[in-house]
């Protein structure tokens, strides 16, 4: 029977091992280096702290600059392979698809990522906590949440994601330094955008505008009323809801993907 | 079964490496590609992979167009690149991760190519030298059993004693179904090996014919002096006499100097390739 030239089920179960047995020792130092990390950061701002208790909200800051430093930093390792012509070699002429190999990749540094990180930040508290509280003799764990926390960690995942496939992306287009690549190509384009977004705005609302840069692309702009009169008022017009909301229900659901599936036909189109 | 219609190449705009280059190659034969350097022999070896993808132009690999990279189409084809990785692991273990991708994969035969090698199969693989690392990449080329096996300068880094190990290796895993491409630029390291000369200069193949062919048209021998034999169609002056191409008027074949052949191919009054 022909097999599936897109993605077949047990030659993607052989990828996937491969990908693990050959990365195994780096994953492993990784995991030890990151709780390490997070114990030292946990017992030294606690005991510097000199609080009796430890609250959710302490923690949270150290979990979610954790969480973007080291995914990143790791999804921006993906492709590093490319950047190596023997090992570029080896990458590409093994015989499993582009998908599968695309697919392995986005599952560890996602979902592989969130796990790993989440155990060893998990194992980082408890021993933090723990080392902790040995040392005064009293529990200082408190586990109680705050009212917004909910919110707060979804919006932080929508952000993660989203930085997780801006990475990806550049990963593919920039194998070697592909952190520093990336950040400057989105710098680059946030400022062309918003250069674009302050020359229409000029043109648009020529002799009303609070300022020449005034305006926020896709959510407003910063208008003066009546610029003769000796009191007037600015006033910030605001694009419409629905399209604001639309733009956020983009830039949380749709975008991610959307960078993901551009990285993988990168990825199919990739010369060595 | 590696057909190359019309290619057309260039890494930088204004300066093509490849120009309607035409190629067919059939199964059952060991092909030996050469070239001097820069003339594109690794690049084409790529285009044939799927590593490099034409401007214009296509090539096909058994039927399947190797720019796709289709797993169906790798899992038959191995490159032994110039340059190649091999991870950080045993002989073993790497046999176990890469062999599944590769359906025909013969463990028995890979051990006796470890054994002609003399490589131990207990070792890592990063404490081996570069040429026991190539032994072991060679060996599980031939044991993977592709129909298309190609060799960018696989002679590159082995010891005398090593490179008639590789002839016999290679000699022993010929049979009809299986295209062997070899890339060299030390023609010599072909000798008794290869069974047809692709010669590739100017952005084309510039030659390409069976050695028994050309054993049978051409005849390789010395001389001392140049007088001394009639209608050269090619010397070359060496320390002790001249090495002279002439017509082979018995057409009984005889001794083939790879290396001269090559220079009288290269040379621009194309004499030899008027004779094909």
């Amino acid at each position: 029977m022909q097999t599936s030239n897109v993605f077949h089920a047990p030659r993607f179960g052989a990828y996937f091992k491969k990908h693990i047995v050959d990365n195994l020792r780096l994953y492993l130092m990784s995991l030890v280096v990151l709780v390490g990390v997070l114990v030292a950061i946990g017992v030294i701002s606690i005991l510097t702290n000199n609080r009796e208790t430890v609250r959710v909200s302490f923690i949270y800051p150290f979990y979610a600059i954790l969480l973007f430093g080291a995914g990143l930093i790791f999804t921006g390792f993906s492709f590093i392979q490319l950047g190596d012509k023997p090992k570029g070699i080896d990458y590409l002429l093994l015989p499993a698809s582009h998908f599968e190999k695309f697919l392995t990749t986005l599952l560890i540094t996602t979902a592989g990522f969130l796990l790993v990180y989440h155990i060893a930040f998990g194992t980082a508290t408890f021993i933090g906590a723990g080392l902790v509280s040995l040392s005064r003799d009293t529990h200082v764990m408190d586990p109680s949440m705050p009212d917004d926390f909910r919110n707060d960690m979804t919006q932080l995942y929508h952000w993660w994601f989203m930085g997780q496939a801006i990475i990806l992306l550049g990963s593919v287009y920039f194998p070697k330094y592909s952190i520093i690549k990336t950040l400057f190509a989105v710098f680059i384009f946030i400022l062309v955008i918003g250069l674009v977004n302050a020359a229409f705005m000029n043109i648009l609302f020529y002799g009303h505008l609070m300022h020449w840069a005034a305006s926020a692309p896709f959510f407003g702009v910063g208008i003066t009323e009546h610029p003769h009169m000796e009191e007037y008022r600015s006033i910030f017009l605001e694009s419409p809801h629905w399209m604001r909301e639309t733009l956020y229900f983009m830039w949380r659901f749709i975008l991610p993907p959307v960078l993901w599936v551009l990285a993988y036909f990168r990825l199919k189109d990739k010369e060595i | 079964m590696i057909t190359i219609q019309d290619l057309h190449f260039h890494y930088k705009k204004g300066r093509p490496l490849f120009e309607g280059l035409n190629l067919e190659l059939e199964a059952g034969h060991v092909y030996g590609l050469m070239g001097k350097n820069g003339a594109g022999k690794s690049s084409l070896l790529k285009q044939i992979a799927g590593l490099l993808f034409p401007k214009s132009g296509v090539c096909t690999v058994m039927g399947y167009e190797s720019r796709l990279r289709q797993p169906a189409f790798l899992s038959k084809l191995f490159l032994v690149p110039e340059e190649f990785y091999l991870p950080q692991v045993t002989i073993n273990r790497y046999v176990n991760t890469y062999a599944p991708f590769y359906p025909n994969f013969d463990t028995k035969a890979f051990q006796q190519y470890l054994d002609e090698f003399q490589i131990p199969r207990d070792q890592r693989l990063t404490d081996m030298s570069y040429g026991q690392k190539k032994k072991v990449i060679i060996s599980f080329g031939l044991a993977a059993n592709t129909k298309c096996l190609i060799m960018d300068e696989p002679t590159n880094g082995l010891d005398i004693p090593s490179k008639s190990q590789f002839r016999k290796v290679i000699a022993a895993a010929v049979n009809e179904e299986k295209c062997i491409v070899i890339s060299t630029h030390q023609v010599r390291d072909l000798d008794n090996l290869i069974d047809s000369i692709v010669v590739i200069d100017n952005h084309k193949i510039i030659f390409k014919q069976d050695v028994e062919t050309v054993a049978e048209r051409l005849s390789f021998r010395s001389v001392k002096r140049l007088e001394e034999a009639d209608l050269v169609l090619f010397a070359e002056s060496t320390g002790l006499g001249h090495s002279i191409i002439t017509e082979n008027a018995g057409g009984v074949p005889g001794r083939l100097d790879m290396e001269l052949l090559f220079n009288a191919v290269l040379e621009p009054s194309g004499r030899i390739n008027q004779l094909f």
